[in-house]
């Protein structure tokens, strides 16, 4: 069992599938709960801002942004809320082709010692259209 | 109106120096074999000669694609906007010198999206595309005499829901613009020219 369960929240428009959509340049705001399994000392909760392709080819990615929004003890079965905001980029726009997509995602990772980082992962698009159909 | 320079050009050199390449190690095989009297090697010149053999074919592919360029010259592209924006309307401008007189059974201008994706399998690095037809300008077959300069202006347009350029290590998606001649008797002669397409819409 994961050391604790990470849950995202982007304050965006839903599109199809339930995926945030942002255009380019705008401010990209959410908050992360984190409840804790277990008595963890966490070393560093960071949230990064980050695109990767996707597809045929070898994966090509960058990390735009990265915070640390806490570090401490975590009680088992206490949440823990924490805000984070980025402003986002005009470019790379997501994109969905036939060998090569462009993936654009916020990852949560807690740094806790003695074992595996639970990590947790929220796509979104970013396309200066709001899409109709999925991406 | 701004020039574009060919970022590929079929030039007919890389597969002659191949081919002689092919051809050398053909006929150094064979000498060897020969050289040493050894009545049983001849499996071993044989397969010097299959060599030297395909090294010719692929010299005089080579040399049949370098006569082409002998008589049309290398087409010359000049555009409005080197760094177009997405929905953005491109005036393009095709000049074309024939240096000798020829037959032409095609000439076709495409305005392409091109994905690339690089992999590697096993010890190989594997590079895939898939292209995407946005626009596409025929001529009709005709023959040109020597001296002979096509000059035309053409409007493209990148479309509204177009993706913009996108260049890193292993995955690119670029927008070019191709120019194939087909001449009747030569090698057809292809060419490729980039558009920078800049993440920016039309208003």
């Amino acid at each position: 069992m994961s050391k604790a369960d990470i849950l995202i929240n982007l304050r965006g428009k839903p599109t199809y599938g339930g995926v945030m959509w942002f255009p380019p340049g705008v401010t990209l705001q959410g908050n992360v709960q984190v409840i804790a399994n277990t008595n963890v000392n966490c070393r560093q909760l960071s949230v990064s801002l980050l695109w990767t392709t996707q597809g045929k080819g070898t994966r090509d990615m960058a990390a735009i942004g990265e915070q640390i929004i806490y570090r401490g003890m975590l009680s088992a079965g206490t949440p823990l809320y924490q805000e984070f905001a980025f402003p986002l980029p005009l470019y790379p726009w997501s994109y969905s082709g036939h060998y090569v997509s462009i993936v654009w995602q916020i990852l949560v990772k807690l740094d806790v010692p003695w074992g595996s980082d639970p990590t947790g992962r929220a796509v979104f698009i970013l396309h200066p259209n709001e899409p109709t159909v999925g991406f | 109106m701004q020039k574009l320079e060919a970022t590929k050009k079929s030039s007919g050199c890389g597969g002659m120096i191949f081919g002689l390449i092919f051809v050398a190690v053909g006929l150094f095989t064979m000498g060897i074999i020969w050289a040493t009297g050894d009545e049983e090697a001849s499996c071993g010149i044989a397969f010097g000669g299959v060599f030297a053999v395909v090294g010719a074919l692929v010299v005089l592919g080579g040399v049949w694609q370098w006569m082409g360029k002998l008589k049309v010259a290398e087409p010359e592209i000049f555009v409005s906007n080197v760094r177009p924006r997405i929905g953005e309307q491109v005036k393009v401008v095709y000049q074309q010198h024939f240096k000798g007189a020829v037959e032409v059974k095609d000439i076709s201008i495409q305005l392409i999206f091109r994905e690339s994706a690089t992999y590697t399998q096993g010890t190989d690095t594997v590079t895939v595309h898939h292209d995407v037809v946005v626009a596409r300008l025929n001529y009709p077959p005709s023959r040109y005499p020597a001296g002979h300069i096509i000059q035309d202006e053409h409007v493209l347009t990148i479309p509204l829901g177009g993706m913009h350029t996108f260049i890193v290590k292993n995955n690119k998606l670029r927008w070019l613009l191709t120019v194939k001649v087909d001449v009747v008797g030569w090698a057809d002669l292809n060419y490729e020219f980039e558009l920078k397409v800049m993440p920016e819409k039309v208003e």
